[in-house]
């Protein structure tokens, strides 16, 4: 599955990998990452992008295409 | 939107936020614990891992339906394959994490806490720029409502998001957070009552490999890695390649992966109405990245501050502030210490690691009161780096005048 930013794709989520552990959105710098309740959500408006996220997520199921 | 009071409004159901709720709910400060999971401590994201006895019960009593191993020593296995092993009795015990933190969530509620489990912080709530409570989001409607409150804790956990709103910190470098997997493994050969730690690039870099044991035969087994120093490869290929080498043929019953911050302390703690207690506010140990007793032990040095200003009606950093102090003068101090010499031993190319773990094996009273020494381990790991020791000396003298900066 893949989230699809406002025009380009900015970041692919792999749901079948992603075990909602948050690591991503405390390595997130702007909070485009955001685990609401026991949902990973993707706020693409607020995506630089800068990888960081996809460098610590433990499973891979982060992948910046950029 | 509904508007809500209370005295006191904690951002996370975790060991940090639940002390705190306890300690102010107890003293008849009507408080708000949210947790945005359904469940308290669920699902685990921790090798389970806690000090000695007398540590813990400061908090809760460690009876036996909590405790899933006592610890007795720790074996450390060099990247060369050389292997220490430490009789340490009582130093820990590896307990089971979800009743543990639920507990701490009753104790909470037993003091007069309203604990609200699958209700999220959204943001925090101001007025002259001062923190005056938070915005919540009911998960199970949707509904937003406002809490107003005349403290408000971040106690969120790694994520961490809270102490940025507060404008505290600016989130974590990748090299601050151990990008962590684990698997609870059964039908293995572990030695009971010791901990193993690996370290290595091989098994995992700018990190370590653990096998904590669970009870008979079982263990969690887990590795830890700085995820800028691990060659594209992520935390669970490492978890793989240590697992196939350690107790392939274990049974696996429960992977967990997560980051633990190893960040360097924060210099201030605390905003107008605003105070962050736990991995929140950085305050992990940086050398293991083990963070229950710490998050404990911040929230009492919290606690104390923020009792101190509910009792004088006055909520401003510069009342609030006495926890600065105390954490820098305490737990704050050694984890800077921590801090440095994990910067120096993960970091070395293997074969100096192995020399540096030689120079520790034969370092006498490394250990007193069931603990590492900071000082003196930060010592024997400057032999392997002599270049830093001024480095180190500034860095350290500058930490430790965070505390005592007016
Ligand atoms: C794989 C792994 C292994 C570990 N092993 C150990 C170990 O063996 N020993 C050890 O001491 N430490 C260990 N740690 C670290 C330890 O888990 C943490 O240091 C500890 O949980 C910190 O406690 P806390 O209360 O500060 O935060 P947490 O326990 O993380 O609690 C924070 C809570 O806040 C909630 N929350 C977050 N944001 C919001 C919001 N906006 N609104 C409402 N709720 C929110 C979260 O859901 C969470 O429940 C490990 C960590 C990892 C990842
Ligand atoms: S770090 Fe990876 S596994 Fe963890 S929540 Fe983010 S995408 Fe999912």
């Amino acid at each position: 599955m893949t989230d699809i930013g406002k025009e380009k794709k900015i970041i692919d989520i792999d749901r079948r990998l992603c075990i909602v552990c948050g690591a991503c959105s405390a390595a997130c710098p702007n909070e485009a990452l955001i685990i609401e309740g026991m949902n990973l959500e993707f706020i693409p408006e607020r995506c630089r992008p800068c990888g960081q996220a996809a460098i610590v997520c433990p499973t891979g199921a982060l992948t910046c295409p950029r | 939107m509904e508007s809500e009071k209370f005295d006191v409004v904690i951002i996370g159901g975790g060991p940090a936020g639940a002390r705190t709720a306890w300690r102010t709910a107890s003293r008849g400060y009507s408080t708000l614990l949210l947790e945005k999971r359904p469940r308290v401590g669920f699902p685990v994201r921790c090798a389970e891992a806690v000090g000695p006895r007398e540590d813990v019960e400061r908090y809760l009593s460690l009876d036996e339906s909590l405790i899933s191993s006592p610890v007795n020593g720790v074996v450390l296995v060099s990247p060369g394959g050389i292997r220490y092993e430490a009789e340490m009795p009582e130093i820990g015990f590896i307990v089971d994490r979800e009743l543990f933190d639920r507990r701490l969530a009753e104790i909470a509620a037993g003091g007069g806490a309203v604990v609200r489990t699958g209700h999220q912080a959204m943001g925090l709530l101001r007025e002259n720029s001062r923190i005056r409570g938070v915005v919540a989001k009911d998960l199970s409607s949707g509904a937003l409502y406002q809490v107003r409150s005349r403290v408000t804790v971040g106690a969120d956990g790694v994520e961490s998001i809270s102490p940025r709103w507060a404008g505290l910190k600016t989130g974590y470098r990748p090299e601050e957070l151990m990008s962590c997997a684990q698997e609870l493994i059964s039908g293995i050969d572990v030695s009971l009552r010791y901990i193993e730690f690996h370290l290595g690039t091989r098994c995992a870099p700018g990190g370590y490999a653990w096998v904590f044991p669970k009870g008979k035969n079982s263990a969690n087994v887990g590795v830890g890695i700085n995820p800028l120093r691990s060659g594209g490869l992520r935390a669970t290929d490492y978890l793989e390649r240590f697992i196939a080498a350690r107790c392939a043929e274990g049974r696996r019953h429960r992977l967990v992966v997560g980051a633990t911050a190893v960040a360097r302390g924060l210099p201030s703690l605390v905003a107008d109405g605003y105070v962050a207690v736990g991995e929140a506010a950085n305050q992990n140990n940086p050398f293991s990245g083990g963070g229950i007793i710490n998050a404990l032990e911040g929230a009492d040095l919290a606690a104390d501050a923020i009792l101190e200003a509910l009792e004088s009606n006055d909520q401003s950093a510069n009342r609030l502030k006495t926890y600065n102090k105390n954490w820098w003068n305490s737990v704050g101090r050694t984890n800077e210490i921590f801090y440095q010499a994990a910067r120096i031993l993960y970091r070395l190319p293997d074969g100096e690691m192995d020399r540096a773990l030689a120079r520790l094996k034969r370092e006498k009273n490394l250990i007193s009161n069931k603990a590492i020494k900071p000082w003196k381990l930060l010592k024997v790991l400057l032999l392997s780096r002599p270049a830093l020791v001024f480095q180190v000396a500034g860095s350290i003298g500058k930490g430790i005048l965070f505390g005592n900066r007016s």
